[in-house]
């Protein structure tokens, strides 16, 4: 119980918007050192959840708490420092280079009337590094492909140093290459303590890269737990709709899921 | 700003094992000092731009004063022949131009920042529309003659009561999101549009049909020191008010889910900077009418010229909205003397084609 109080935690946590019911009675807790794979079909209620877990959106029932403390009771500034966050929107409009946008990471650590420190760009450098961006800091992030802005916010977000760190999608607009980066990126912010929770969709790279599975359906969490307990036909059958086999990869050392056909039959009544 | 303990640009670079991330473009260190550069370089040219336009406009008009006469009387040495001429009509008409371009710049590139568009401008709440239907009412209702005041104290309060019933409308539906705001704002400048309008066709004389269109229009003739007086103070502190949410501003570009998750304050945030551009905006309008353009024309120009960051596109709006009007209204007075234009017509004049002209060389536009 302790290890989960370094972490984010979520205590029946519920949603409704306009009267209907997004996320229903959530609860999950991510220790530090530990990433949390949030999977689930579309329209589960991930990226909503995810807001929640950020602090961005306010829960209609249940509470979350960052490092044993309720999100809600911290400013925005003071969850920053504790929370990084990236939205699945990766638009940028504005001819800032990628740098500025990295550096408005510390925006949560100096005071309003206080200027940037040379450790601000110190850190900005190291997590353009990390995030595998340095090559475009000079670059406007207008003329950047969405892969390459996805990697600028995730160097923001580590230029927040937090101790939790949320991304919805992370890996959704980037090539082959940039998502074993991105998804290793995370494992060496686990290994440093960070607590990791991340919205992903290959369910293979999922369970090659997460500590543990998070199965979302219809707002609710199915099941949550190493991979290889929550990958299992069955439940791919009846949550995704879909026949597969999964079976051990031994390149990997992970699951291989391979989806043979769409399952008609297997999927629930109120998907239908 | 930056420190120069990261300008070495080649130290950011990958190592030579990672032929894909490879070592940063040489050069980009170079390219952020020559970007340094150019803000200073161009703040230079906008002080010096400012400080003439401000010679010139006091220097012109029906009696030519020579440029040193008019550098003295403005420094305080009232001995001089056109001291009088100076001090009373061209230098408070003059400083009005400046307070009211520098306030509508500054608060052209708040809304643009706030609202992520750069077609927004300062009355794109209804401000200024609020600010007309309090004014029009002023000067056909004959209230204007209880004293010169109650034209601009009328304008300015119908400035900020127009963003308190945006508030108010915003919070019945309990959505404080800026799209809503917008909508809102769309709505109330055309109610305020046919308030005016309604006024206008059933005013009871031409006389105070005159002073409607004129005001309408935006014109600065015959600003006396106590116009100067109104404008400055409220355009001052506004303006230095809102230098301190510049970081803030340029987070929130990004859009309101990356700026919540860096730590703004977004609702805050936003309902302080839209009260100060409110306060601008009314401030402005107050003494010299609705004049169009300098809001959405000047951040345009600066941001063009040196990015979108707000720690120097806004003082840059403020010196280059102040020199901008001031010229501007030099012309209105001189262009087709003794036939006068008035200072909003001519903003207009100039204004639209420098727009056309960002507009045709945005590198997206000419990519598209």
């Amino acid at each position: 119980m302790n290890e989960t109080q370094t972490g984010l935690c979520a205590d029946r946590v519920g949603v409704d918007i306009d009267g209907l019911t997004i996320v229903d009675d959530v609860s999950l807790s991510v220790p530090g050192g530990e990433v949390l794979g949030l999977i689930g079909p579309n329209g589960a209620g991930k990226t909503t959840l995810v807001r929640v877990l950020a602090g961005v959106a306010v829960p209609s029932r249940g509470s979350v708490t960052v490092g044993g403390a309720p999100i809600t009771r911290f400013r925005p500034a003071e969850r920053a420092r504790r929370l990084a966050y990236v939205p699945q929107d990766t638009a940028m409009d504005f001819d800032f280079t990628a740098r500025d946008v990295v550096l408005m990471g510390r925006h949560a650590h100096v005071g309003r009337f206080e200027p940037l420190r040379p450790v601000d760009h110190r850190i900005t450098d190291d997590a353009l590094a990390e995030a595998g961006a340095d090559r475009l800091a000079e670059q406007l992030v207008t003329t950047l492909s969405g892969g390459e802005r996805q990697l600028v916010q995730l160097a923001k977000a580590l230029a927040q140093r937090t101790a939790v760190l949320v991304l919805d999608e992370p890996v959704a607009a980037l090539d082959l290459r940039h998502q074993l980066h991105v998804l290793q990126v995370l494992r060496r912010q686990a290994a440093r303590g960070l607590a990791v929770v991340a919205v992903l969709h290959d369910l293979e790279q999922a369970a090659r890269f997460c500590d543990r599975l998070a199965l979302m359906d219809a707002g609710r969490l199915v099941t949550t737990g190493p991979p290889a307990q929550v990958l299992t036909e069955q439940t791919l059958a009846e949550i995704y709709g879909v026949r597969a086999i999964v079976d051990d990869d031994v390149t990997t050392g992970s699951l291989r899921i391979t989806a043979l056909d769409v399952d008609d039959l297997a999927v629930p009544q109120h998907r239908k | 700003m930056s420190s120069p303990a990261v300008t070495d640009g080649d130290r950011l670079g990958g190592s030579p094992s990672d032929p894909y991330h490879g070592p940063a473009p040489p050069g980009s260190g170079r390219d952020r000092r020559r970007r340094r550069i150019r803000v200073v370089l161009a703040f230079a040219v906008f002080a010096v731009l400012l400080v003439m336009a401000v010679v010139i406009a006091v220097s012109l008009g029906p009696v030519r004063i020579p440029f040193a006469d008019t550098v003295r009387a403005v420094l305080g040495d009232d001995s001089g022949e056109h001291a009088a001429i100076i001090d009373s009509i061209r230098l408070p008409r003059v400083l009005v131009a400046l307070f009211v371009g520098a306030a509508l710049g500054v608060a052209g590139a708040v809304m643009q920042a706030l609202f992520r568009n750069p077609l927004a401008e300062p009355g794109v709440l209804g401000v200024s529309s609020g600010a007309a239907v309090a004014a029009v009412a002023a000067i056909v209702s004959g209230a204007t003659a209880a004293g010169s005041w109650v034209l601009p104290v009328g304008a300015f309060v119908g400035a900020l009561s127009a963003l308190v019933l945006v508030y108010a409308v915003a919070a019945a539906r309990r959505d404080r999101s800026i799209a809503t705001l917008l909508l809102i704002g769309i709505a109330l400048n055309a109610l305020f549009g046919a308030v005016v309008s309604a006024m206008v066709t059933n005013a009871p004389d031409d006389e105070a049909l005159r002073g409607v269109v004129f005001w309408l229009n935006g014109d600065l003739v015959a600003r006396t020191w106590t116009h100067v007086q109104m404008v400055a103070a409220p355009a001052v502190v506004a303006v230095a008010a809102v230098l301190a949410f510049t970081r803030d501003l340029n987070v929130m570009l990004l859009g309101e889910a990356h700026a919540q998750a860096s730590g703004v304050d977004v609702v805050r945030i936003r309902r302080i900077l839209l009260v100060l551009a409110a306060v601008l905006t009314g401030a402005a309008v107050a003494v010299a009418g609705i004049i169009g353009f300098v809001g959405l024309v000047i951040p345009h120009l600066i941001r063009l010229l040196l990015g979108p960051d707000h720690r120097v596109l806004l003082p840059g709006a403020a010196l280059v909205g102040g020199a901008f009007l001031v010229l501007a209204d030099l012309l209105a007075r001189m262009l087709f003397s003794p036939v006068t234009l008035q200072t909003g017509t001519v903003t207009a004049f100039l204004g639209a084609p420098i727009f056309l002209l960002l507009v045709l060389r945005r590198r997206r536009v000419v990519r598209a």
